[in-house]
């Protein structure tokens, strides 16, 4: 029998560090105690406090919409492979984002397979939709904004506050 | 003057070869680069810290990318810091957290360098609102979904 468990994505950096701050409140530590934590990061920037961690190939540049191309075709069955992997190994619950590109594919993936998706979108965005929410606001089941201007592009989102 | 410049987790190599190379010799400079190309030759630098409020603390003025980490911690702490969005990167998005400081006066945006020489002469100069933090307030909400999914 596969253990029940929460999968978070959180890539790297801002969103590594939201993640850290959602999963570090007493609250949900007391819920998530003795259970376990599926994580997806990128670029070796990860939590240390979650013990079972899944580093995803990186496919998109900061710098270079080509090499963002390259590196998509490349590494996009590395990433669905690694998807799978989890998929096949436990038996995912929630998702929870805290907004990276990289959530995009994990999202999607459980979200079809009837797994309910949190998404929360980086507090970066104040006027502007991330490509990641743009992607993924049909496919969410709760999708949280940190900052009150959002509402206006994301009119069905829930307010939440800032992480950081 | 203590300043403190940093990048975060994102290189940023224009802003740190220009400061570098364009700031005053008797500031008390320390770089932070991440994965930077460029190394700085006139003043200290690291590549990342585990203790960056000791370094927010320790120094007069922080110099830091337009990442949403760095610059909400800085408004927490009640910080002096200019914001310079990183345009090396292709997707242009600090410009936004920096369009929020801006409209709100909370700091200072950088929107060239040159701005960052003229405006550290100036510091004292400049009036900022104080930043009243709305802080996430989903944490019983969020532990109840997950308590009802994975019982």
């Amino acid at each position: 029998m596969k253990d029940k468990v929460v999968l978070c994505v959180y890539g790297e950096g801002g969103h590594r560090a939201e993640m850290g701050e959602l999963l570090k409140s007493p609250k949900i530590k007391s819920v998530l105690k003795d259970k376990k934590i599926v994580s997806i990061y990128e670029n070796n920037d990860f939590l240390d406090f979650i013990d079972i961690k899944y580093e995803f190939p990186i496919i998109r540049s900061k710098y270079s919409f080509l090499r963002t191309i390259i590196f998509f075709i490349i590494n996009l069955f590395k990433c669905l492979y690694l998807i799978f992997i989890i998929h096949k190994k436990y038996d995912v619950k929630l998702v929870i984002s805290t907004g990276p590109g990289i959530s995009v594919l994990p999202s999607l993936f459980f979200y079809l397979n009837s797994v309910k998706v949190i998404f929360i979108e980086n507090s970066c965005w104040f006027y502007k939709q991330s490509y990641s929410g743009f992607f993924l606001k049909y496919f969410v089941d709760y999708f949280y904004v940190q900052n009150k201007e959002l509402k206006i592009i994301y009119p069905k989102s829930i307010y939440s506050g800032k992480l950081l | 003057m203590k300043i403190f410049v940093t990048v975060g987790t994102t290189k940023f190599d224009h802003l740190i070869k220009f400061l570098d190379t364009s700031l005053d010799k008797s500031y008390d400079v320390l770089f932070q680069i991440a994965e930077g190309n460029y190394k700085p030759i006139n003043f200290p630098y690291i590549k990342y810290t585990n203790n960056i409020k000791g370094q927010y603390d320790n120094s007069d003025l922080v110099i830091c990318h337009a990442g949403a980490g760095s610059i909400f911690e800085l408004l927490s702490l009640n910080k002096s810091f200019f914001a310079v969005p990183n345009l090396d990167r292709v997707d242009k998005h600090q410009l936004e957290i920096c369009q929020y400081l801006k409209s709100n006066n909370y700091a200072l945006f950088c929107e060239n360098y040159d701005m960052i020489l003229e405006s550290i002469i100036k510091l004292n100069d400049f009036k900022f609102n104080k930043f009243k933090k709305d802080s996430f307030f989903k944490f019983d909400e969020i532990a109840d979904i997950i308590q009802n999914l994975i019982k």
